[in-house]
């Protein structure tokens, strides 16, 4: 246990700058074909399907915070959602008291700050004591503690609304005549902090930081023998993960519902689902697995879900033992295939 | 107020040996072979529904119970060659794996069966009296059934030889490949055990709950905290486990709303847990 768990035998993903144009273009076309589909997207979809694509980004910043946990701490939380949760009752409860502008903003920094603060708080209880406590047992206490947040968000009804969530607080708005209602408004939002969050992540994980964190994933004695504090390390990670889980869940609140089904293993196991089907260690692959996963199922709604459900858990089992870099990875190999 | 205690009492040993019952072929999985078995949940919920289909058609609670390892125990045998052996230098990836399983059962079950409710009508209703205190026969009997199967199973595991063959193989797989026994054949025993133990478990406490496809999930945060709260890999680890979480479960649910105290005790585990990561009993 004082060693972190390899969360699967890829190998290590050292980004080389490119040098000819040709590579240069390789690298860039991807970013700018995804950027104009966000922007085209809500030029074109019906209003219902630009809903539904606010909701499933929400999902996907979700799926690439728990990413980053697992791949650059070496940690899967199996009750990630709880954050997602913590981030909407925050925001949604905000709103409740203070409604407004300002209750707007206070709710997602406190969104933000109540997810970092929480994961820092259990992660400084787990990676810094003498005795570390990860892998699958970081797995089981997550567990633990969403069900725990569970139990009380549905004990706590004077508060919380139990059971039944939380509906009816007022619109959040981010300028005084500029309410986060309707379709297009969320979206913009949503859409905006998705990229900003990637991007920043991405830069993040270039720097000292991030590189020293691989470091110590791939080899964690050898890391700590060059003064790499490793348990330090998987508290930064947590709490960022927490922040932004929490920022997800904020972001879900225009849709004008919390329920407690946030904090089930249920969801958390979506999240999970999404993640590694999607391609682990690669950030946008939680994005493509939520998206992707999230429109066939809609797509497929009715008497065929079970049978959906169904086939996604084999897909689940096959991905983990034959393809462990998910989508992410069969597009990589397509255009490597297409290149050659 | 005596009879009050007693109750409180009896109640806490009859959850203790319910979640001792839930939680054995957890232990047995994790302690054995170091795996854990997301799909643990969905493999008691499996043995429920078992008991569902033999009582539909046959009429019989007991044969269901019969029947309920045995058809459990042949899906862990697929889930351990399918799945599991491919995984045993990947911890995490097995729980990945396993939780895949996990889907694969509950959807499979609501495919076959629906995904509305069922009920399985109790085999021996009525109470009985202890000392001034009337308690349901059949929540005793499950005390009594606890107690026997874990004696069973500390019987196999330390005095015959093939439970001599796991816990070398628990000790030293290399060393005990050495001495010629085949780890992969004991680690395929290992898991099919655990698998029939959460089957029987759920065909003994399908009587007691409301059968539906979602039903072991309830169960599984607990299941998971009695193994590690008591300390993996020792039988009597899992007893104190049992004692503490079911025991605490009643206590906190006698002062506090039922919620509250659920979540209480599992905050208590969380708080074990940090402090003493290879449980209290070792």
């Amino acid at each position: 246990m004082n060693s972190i768990d390899t969360p699967h035998d890829a190998p290590p993903r050292v980004t080389v700058t490119p040098r000819g144009t040709v590579e240069r273009v390789w690298v860039v076309v991807p970013h700018v074909l995804v950027l104009a589909f966000l922007i085209a997207f809500p030029l074109l979809a019906s209003d219902y399907q630009v809903g539904l694509m606010t909701q499933f980004l929400t999902f996907g910043l979700l799926a690439m915070s728990l990413d980053l946990l697992g791949d650059r701490a070496g940690l899967v939380s199996f009750g990630h959602g709880a954050w997602f949760g913590l981030g909407a009752y925050t925001l949604a409860l905000t709103l409740e008291h203070l409604p407004g502008v300002g209750g707007t903003y206070l709710g997602f920094l406190l969104a933000a700050l109540i997810g970092a603060a929480s994961a820092a708080l259990l992660g400084s209880q787990l990676f810094l004591g003498r005795q570390r406590v990860g892998g699958v047992y970081f797995g089981i206490i997550t567990l633990a503690v969403a069900a725990i947040l569970q139990l009380v968000v549905m004990g706590w009804s004077s508060f919380t609304g139990g059971s039944n969530g939380l509906y009816g607080f007022a619109t959040p708005e981010l300028a005084p005549e500029l309410e986060l209602s309707g379709t297009r408004t969320p979206y913009v939002l949503t859409a905006t902090v998705c990229i900003l969050i990637y991007y920043g992540l991405r830069w993040a994980l270039g720097s000292a930081l991030g590189l020293s964190l691989l470091a110590a994933r791939q080899n964690p004695r050898r890391a700590e023998g060059v003064g790499i504090p490793l348990g330090r390390f998987q508290l930064i990670v947590f709490s960022i993960a927490g922040a932004i889980a929490g920022i997800a869940g904020a972001l879900y609140v225009p849709a004008g519902f919390v329920s407690p089904d946030l904090f089930g293993l249920t969801f958390s196991t979506y999240v999970i689902v999404w993640m590694v089907l999607g391609g682990r260690g690669t950030l946008i692959g939680g994005f493509l697995g939520a998206i992707g996963l999230s429109e066939l199922e809609t797509a497929l709604s009715g008497s065929f879900v079970t049978l959906w459900l169904l086939m996604v858990g084999i897909l689940l089992i096959v991905v983990v033992l034959a393809w462990p870099r998910g989508a992410m990875g069969a597009l990589a190999a397509v255009t490597r295939a297409v290149r050659s | 107020m005596a009879a009050t205690v007693l109750t409180q009492v009896i109640n806490g040993l009859s959850i203790a040996s319910i979640l001792i019952l839930i939680a054995l072929g957890l232990a047995v999985i994790f302690g054995l072979l170091g795996v854990i078995n997301l799909a643990h949940a969905d493999l008691f919920m499996t043995g429920m529904y078992t008991v569902v289909l033999v009582q539909g058609r046959a009429g019989s609670f007991w044969l269901g119970v019969l029947a309920a390892p045995l058809v459990v125990g042949a899906i862990g045998f697929v889930v351990e060659r399918g799945v599991v052996q491919w995984l045993r230098d990947r911890p995490l990836d097995t729980l990945l794996a396993t939780l895949g399983v996990g889907i694969v059962l509950r959807e499979g079950v609501k495919l076959l069966f629906g995904a509305g409710y069922r009920q399985v009508a109790n085999p021996l209703p009525g109470n009985v009296a202890v000392g001034p205190v009337a308690y349901p026969i059949y929540r005793l009997l499950l005390i009594a059934i606890a107690v026997a199967i874990l004696g069973a199973l500390a019987g196999w595991l330390y005095r015959t030889a093939p439970g001599l063959r796991l816990r070398a193989m628990l000790q030293d797989r290399e060393t005990a490949a050495a001495y010629g026994i085949d780890p992969d054949r004991a680690s395929l025993f290992a898991f099919i055990v655990g698998a029939a133990l959460a089957g029987l478990a759920g065909a003994l406490m399908s009587p007691l709950v409301t059968v539906g496809p979602d039903v072991g999930i309830i169960y599984l945060a607990r299941a998971f905290m009695v193994v590690v709260v008591g300390g993996v890999g020792s039988l009597l680890g899992l007893v104190g486990g049992g004692v503490i979480i079911g025991g605490g479960d009643t206590l906190a649910g006698y002062f506090l709303n039922p919620t509250i105290a659920n979540a209480a005790v599992l905050m208590l585990a969380v708080i074990i847990l940090r402090f003493r990561p290879g449980g209290l009993f070792r």
